[in-house]
C-alpha cells in the first residue's frame, strides 16, 4: 500500500515537473528580455535575429534618436493643449483654428520624417530581409491609418 | 396453465419485502471504497501499470507546460511589440 502511495504522488511529481521545465523553456527568451534595462529592443533582437553587434549599434541608434522623440512629445502635448484651449472658446472654426491646425498638420510631417528616418537607420543595421520587413511594420504600426471597420463608418 | 387460478392472498407488505431483498442483494454485489483502492493500488504494483501511469502524467505535464510556456511567450512578445512602438512614435507613447 505505501509503495501505491509513492507511485501515486511521484507520478503526480513527475507531471508537476514536466509542466515546470517545459513552461520555463518556452517562456525563457522572453523573460530574459523582460529583465534587460530595455527590454524592447532585446524583443527586436530576438524578432529580427540581430547579432550582437547589430543589437549594440541599434542600441546606440535609439540613444541618439530618444531626445528627439521626447522633444516632439512635449512639442505635440504643447499643440494640443493649444488647440483644445482654441476649441473650448468657441464653436466655429476661427482663422485662429485653422492655423492650429496647419501648425498640428505640420508637426505631424515633422515628427513622422523624424521616424521614418531613424526607422531607416535602424533598418540599415538588419540583414536585407529583416530590414524590409521591419520597415514594413513600421510603416504599417506609424503611418499607414488602419482601415475603419463597418461599425465606425455606419452612422445611426 | 392459462387456465390456472389461484385464489390464495399475498402475504402482507409482499411487495415491499420483494424490493427490499432487491435492494440487499444489490448492496452485496457493490464493492466497498476500500476495497476498490485496494484493488487501485494492487493495479499500480504492477510495473507495466505503473510505468504507463508515470509516463501519462509526464506526458499530461509537458503538454501543460508547454502550451501555457507559449500563451505566456506571446503575450509577453506582444506587449513588448506594443511598447516598442510606442518607445519610437511620439503620437502613440503614454502620456502621464
Amino acid at each position: 500500500m505505501k509503495r501505491s502511495l509513492f507511485i501515486l504522488i511521484g507520478g503526480l511529481m513527475l507531471a508537476v515537473a514536466g509542466f515546470v521545465s517545459t513552461y520555463a523553456f518556452a517562456t525563457a527568451p522572453q523573460r530574459s528580455a523582460e529583465h534587460n534595462s530595455q527590454p524592447e529592443l532585446v524583443w527586436l533582437k530576438q524578432q529580427y535575429q540581430l547579432s550582437d553587434e547589430q543589437y549594440a549599434r541599434i542600441c546606440e541608434l535609439y540613444a541618439a534618436y530618444h531626445p528627439k522623440c521626447v522633444e516632439m512629445c512635449h512639442e505635440i502635448d504643447a499643440q494640443n493643449a493649444r488647440l483644445q484651449s482654441l476649441l473650448a472658446k468657441t464653436n466655429v472654426v476661427t482663422p485662429e483654428i485653422k492655423s492650429a491646425l496647419a501648425d498640428a498638420a505640420q508637426l505631424r510631417a515633422k515628427c513622422e520624417a523624424n521616424m521614418m528616418s531613424h526607422f531607416y537607420q535602424v533598418s540599415q543595421v538588419m540583414p536585407s530581409d529583416q530590414g524590409k520587413r521591419y520597415l514594413a511594420w513600421m510603416q504599417k504600426e506609424t503611418l499607414i491609418p488602419s482601415p475603419m471597420s463597418e461599425n465606425q463608418t455606419t452612422t445611426k | 396453465m392459462s387456465e390456472w387460478r389461484t385464489d390464495a392472498a399475498l402475504p402482507p407488505r409482499f411487495q415491499e419485502q420483494v424490493w427490499e431483498r432487491i435492494a440487499s442483494a444489490e448492496a452485496a454485489h457493490q464493492p466497498s471504497l476500500f476495497a476498490t483502492v485496494r484493488w487501485l493500488a494492487a493495479l499500480l504494483m504492477r510495473p507495466s501499470v505503473a510505468t504507463a501511469y508515470a509516463m501519462i502524467l509526464l506526458l499530461i505535464g509537458i503538454t501543460a507546460g508547454c502550451q501555457q510556456g507559449q500563451t505566456k511567450s506571446e503575450s509577453i512578445k506582444s506587449q513588448l511589440q506594443t511598447r516598442y512602438v510606442q518607445m519610437v512614435d511620439p503620437y502613440q507613447t503614454p502620456r502621464r
